[in-house]
């Protein structure tokens, strides 16, 4: 809920003298932690980014992270007895991947890192999909050439689903998500309706900015991944989404992320996808 | 063991009582006015002078002294009035009414002598300090509106919740440990406009008494405080109308007679105007065209006396505040306000013996309406009681006085509850899970006068809560995944506790102008507010005791010196005291509260802790006087599931706080107040650094992040002038000029980290940013009395 912010805007509306300026403060240096980026995919390899927590360091771009990527890390993962250790491909990017796991629908992968002298772990299951009932777009109203993309969905009524919707449009490399990309059922659990999936946040036009944001045009082919996650995966972008719409707030309360990894911070998630592709306008 | 022993006091002490009924004492009671306006005077003293024996007059104004008979001089005294002197031969039971004269300026400096008082050394009480709201109407006002309760965070042990804030912590408690009563009706959020304003409109009040430390058994509920503020009864003499109009809101206040000497009215509104004066520079054509906000309030009372023994009083307050939003595609607004209504039934069965029955309504709700295109959203949350009180006054001879009561309240709580719908599609759940309570209490108190020198007030509250169906409960497994649910059938036994609370105050009396007090004070609280911030917001829950929330208990000791100089001019305290607190609540780490989900699986529990010692000089009467609190505290939190169960500081914590109140009253037309109040800076937290996972940045927390950073100091001046253009026994215009934070110091009000730019684009920065947000601000009032 976003309630808090409209407060805060309210808030502000009222202070119009307020004031607000930068100020340097002592940060209180932290014990560094170990960051798992770890994907469960059906039908793909298995896959982890390893990196460390960054102190607040003045302006920094790709080059200033090296120092916090973990290379050369003994990076295993364990499902129904079989045992692969990772492969770190490049030396200089901290990605690892797997060439004999790949994600099944039903399994559990245990995950196990060694680095830094500690030894961190996590599990996660790769749960059964729950595929839409269907895919369509609908043109906005006074907004001519913009289109919405909606899904119907049909949540099984049992409390418990958990969903993320990611989209990418013909031309990108990787997929994207809203601000907000995940769903409980808590709301919904039972109901069969539509509703709109934004187009990823890497679309923000600095031009037109939010007027027509989320939205797609005439021509786009988007894919759409529309995938079961469990509540771990869920708690964790349900809390990185949080902190991210209220960054900048300063009356939003701290909100520690949640995390699946014992032993360190981030996330080892699994997804099992349903995909769909359509045409914008056809 | 130490219950057992209050209890062996008491016994003692009522058979002392019974058998002092034998002796042939007569007793002198009566009520004691207001001459002007007929309202009772709270606190007012009727002493005896040759044996020095007295009694204050109760809420309602009552007051009975039983002595032996002989001929006596008879003082009732009030502060701003003119002492009444009587001479009277008491040989049988009378009946003394008292209509006390207000001073004006220049009798003041005569009868300062006169207007001697002791009550703060002679008092068993402790932590109580009483303000009547005439006296703070000269004091500096934030934007024009004359505050209750920010007026209270200037005693010592009482904090401010943040910069020009209403909401307050007592010796280290949080805010939902207030227990804040209008007319005996509990007040569940008395803030507007997130706490910047109280919702006590001051011309509808009479009183307020703060009870920080050493509740009385007639109170309970709550873990830290009672505030206990009086509506006025509506003059009974004549009528009369008092107002103003100030920077942002207008009063107006109607009070009269009905039946001259029989039953008086009182009606009182408040509204404010920014949406109204901010409405013509609001282009009809913007995007935002319509949004606004405002706030009002409403106050009535009436009261009937069908005779010399039987009165009675109807009471209510109705305020909302509103907060419309009107985008091009997205609109919402949100209401939320409370409703309290107050019906008193004053019994006196004979001259020692007073009953007050009260029955009760409160209610605090908040709503969310939001729509965008065809989705329609609904949040909604609240409580509601109801309650029924009885509360008996009785006064068997000078030296005790008992009280004693029950007490039933039945809670409705509506949790956060999310409704909506997408076209046809509808997601209410299919029934709100409302909680439903029962609360009962029985207590017995007596304020009892050993000798000259020792004096008890000692008392015992009982109390019990039952928490009831129908009720869902949500079982989560060790996942936080739902794995079971819990329907309770109405009326079923959910979760029940009963406890007892020994409360007890002592004096001992060192000389005629000092004395020692002590206090133990056991209090369990069945309530708690979930809140994220601190302050009170209008989302924040209450929530009851369940099977899973434990009811939340303290323990309070404090001991103090106390010590008049110069003939009671001034007046000194200093108190030291140590409160401990179990079963306190904060919401689970990552907690990002779920729609439906029953908030109590959000909760972790833990403990409290906070000690201090507190100063006070009051400077009571005279052209100029006022007072200078300071307080040095600490106060801790300790939670087994929060950063691995080592302990914190709480956001309550304050290393420092002071406040200086001045008041001159320079002549007939002019009077100056003025406000310092410095603060050490409040706890925060900040995250220690930040990672990426799908290059987003997020934030990182340690483990014990909690509050380990301060604001700077917090300090400021506020200064005010009133000018009288017209002061009569009866018509009365003032002006007052104020100044809030006249040196315009930028106090942090928080701080924060922004982030820039993108990793992509290699401008990705962190900056940290303090916003302060109240600068220096004039304002002018306009109040009239006629």
């Amino acid at each position: 809920m976003k309630i808090r912010e409209y407060f805060i805007l309210l808030t502000l509306t009222f202070a119009i003298s307020s004031c607000e300026r930068d100020i340097s403060l002592d940060i209180i240096q932290s014990e560094q932690q170990i960051v798992v980026e770890g994907i469960v995919e059906q039908g793909r390899q298995l896959s982890v980014i390893l990196s460390r927590n960054l102190p607040f360091i003045g302006v920094i771009d790709t080059a200033t992270l090296t120092p916090y990527f973990v290379n050369n890390a003994i990076v295993t993962v364990e499902s129904d007895g079989k045992i692969d250790t990772l492969k770190q491909i490049s030396p200089d990017f901290p990605f690892y991947i797997s060439f004999t796991l790949f994600g099944e629908i039903g399994k559990t992968y245990n995950l196990k890192v060694e680095a830094d002298n500690k030894i961190i772990t996590a599990t996660t299951t790769i749960l059964n999909p729950i595929p839409l009932d269907s895919v369509f777009v609908k043109e906005v109203e006074n907004k001519p050439g913009l289109y919405e993309l909606f899904v119907t969905l049909n949540d099984p009524n049992v409390l418990g689903n958990y969903y993320r919707a990611m989209t990418k449009l013909g031309n990108q490399q990787n997929y994207d998500t809203d601000f907000q990309s995940v769903y409980e059922d808590n709301l919904i659990n039972g109901k069969k309706f539509d509703f709109a999936i934004n187009a990823g946040k890497g679309n923000l036009d600095d031009s037109t900015g939010f007027d027509e944001y989320g939205y797609f045009q005439e021509g786009d082919t988007i894919d759409l991944r529309w995938s079961v996650i469990t509540k771990e995966h869920f708690d964790f972008w349900q809390t990185v989404e949080r902190q991210g719409s209220s960054a900048g707030n300063p009356f939003s309360a701290p909100l520690k992320i949640k995390s699946n990894i014992n032993g360190g911070i981030g996330i080892w998630g699994s997804y099992a996808n349903s995909n769909y592709r359509i045409i914008v306008g056809k | 063991m130490r219950f057992s022993f209050i209890l062996i006091l008491f016994i003692l002490l009522i058979n002392k009582t019974v058998s002092g009924q034998a002796n042939s004492k007569v007793t002198i009671s009566g009520f004691v006015k207001d001459k002007n306006t007929g309202e009772a005077l709270f606190g007012a003293g009727i002493v005896l002078i040759e044996i020095n024996k007295g009694s204050t007059a109760n809420e309602f104004g009552f007051y009975s002294i039983t002595v032996n008979p002989g001929k006596y001089v008879v003082t009732a005294t009030y502060l701003g009035y003119q002492t009444q002197k009587d001479t009277i031969d008491l040989t049988k039971d009378v009946r003394l009414n008292y209509k006390l004269q207000t001073l004006n300026i220049e009798q003041k400096e005569v009868v300062i002598t006169a207007e001697r008082s002791n009550d703060n050394t002679r008092k068993s009480e402790m932590g109580t300090i009483s303000l009547s709201i005439d006296k703070i109407k000269t004091l500096p006002v934030f934007m024009g509106e004359v505050d209750i309760l920010k007026t209270l965070q200037l005693l010592p042990g009482i904090q401010s919740a943040g910069e020009g804030n209403s909401g307050f912590y007592v010796r280290g408690g949080g805010p939902d440990q207030n227990l804040v009563l209008l007319d005996d009706a509990v007040v569940y959020n008395p803030g507007h406009l997130f706490g910047f304003f109280s919702i006590f409109n001051s011309d509808a009040l009479n009183n307020a008494t703060i009870i920080k430390g050493g509740m009385p058994a007639e109170y309970g509920g709550r873990l830290s405080s009672v505030v206990n503020i009086n509506m006025k009864e509506g003059n009974s003499e004549r009528f009369t109308a008092t107002g103003g109009v100030g920077l942002i809101a207008s009063r107006l206040t109607l009070e009269g007679p009905i039946q001259k000497g029989k039953s008086s009215f009182m009606l009182s509104g408040r509204r404010t105007y920014i949406d109204i004066l901010t409405k013509p520079f609001v282009n009809p054509e913007s995007n935002f065209a319509g949004s606004g906000y405002f706030f009002y309030d409403l106050n009535t009372k009436l009261n009937y006396q069908f005779s010399e023994k039987d009165r009675i009083y109807l009471s209510g307050y109705f305020g909302r505040d509103k907060f419309t939003f009107k985008g091009e595609n997205f609109d919402f607004t949100f209401p939320w306000g409370n409703t309290t209504a107050t019906f008193r039934w004053n019994h006196l069965f004979n001259n020692k013996l007073f009953l007050n029955t009260t029955a009760l309504f409160s209610d605090y709700n908040f709503s969310f309406n939001a729509g965008q295109n065809n989705f329609d959203f609904k949040l909604f949350s609240g409580v509601r009681d109801y309650n029924l009180k009885a509360d008996f006054e009785y006064f068997p001879n000078s030296r005790n006085q008992i009280k004693f009561g029950l007490n039933y309240i039945f809670h409705v709580f509506t949790p956060s509850t999310a409704t909506g719908s997408s076209g046809d599609v509808d997601f209410s759940p299919e029934k709100i899970n409302k909680q439903y309570a029962n609360e009962a209490a029985i207590y017995i108190q007596d304020d009892f006068e050993l000798n000259k020198r020792i004096k008890f007030n000692a008392g015992i509250r009982y109390s019990a809560f039952q928490q009831i169906g129908p009720y869902d409960r949500f079982v989560e497994n060790i996942n936080g995944e739902i794995s079971d649910t819990i329907s309770y059938k109405p009326g079923k036994n959910i979760a029940f506790y009963h406890a007892p609370e020994p409360r007890f105050t002592a004096r001992y009396q060192l000389n005629e102008f000092s004395s020692i007090k002590g206090s133990f004070t056991r209090t369990f609280q069945y309530l708690n507010l979930a809140s994220t911030t601190g302050s009170t917001l209008p989302t924040d829950i209450w929530v009851p005791s369940s099977q899973l929330v434990k009811p939340q208990k303290s323990t309070l000791y404090a001991v103090g010196y106390f010590r008049n100089f110069l003939k009671d001019l001034f007046e000194s305290s200093v108190e030291v005291y140590y409160k401990s607190l179990q079963n306190q609540i904060e919401f689970e780490e990552g907690a990002t509260f779920g729609f439906n989900n029953n908030i109590e699986n959000e909760f972790v529990f833990g403990k409290g802790e906070s000690y201090g010692i507190e100063f006070f000089l009051k400077k009571r009467t005279g052209k100029f006087n006022g007072w200078v609190g300071y307080t040095l505290s600490y106060t801790t939190r300790q939670f087994d599931d929060l950063q691995e169960g080592k302990s914190f500081y709480a956001k309550y914590d304050r290393r420092h706080d002071l406040s200086v109140v001045l008041q001159y009253e320079l002549s007939k037309k002019w009077t100056f107040g003025s406000i310092f109040v410095f603060g050490s800076g409040s706890a925060f937290s900040l995250p220690a650094g930040y990672f990426f996972v799908g290059n987003t940045p997020s934030f990182y927390f340690e483990n014990d992040y909690r509050n380990k950073y301060r604001l700077t100091p917090y300090h400021r001046l506020d200064i005010s002038a009133t000018y009288y253009s017209k002061k009569t026994a009866t018509r009365e215009s003032s002006w007052n000029f104020s100044f809030y934070n006249v040196y315009n110091r930028y106090n942090q009000y928080l701080i924060y980290f922004s982030q820039e730019g993108s990793l992509e684009e290699g401008n990705l920065t962190t900056k940290a940013r303090q916003v302060s947000i109240f600068p220096i601000i004039p304002a002018v009032t306009w109040n009239y009395k006629f």
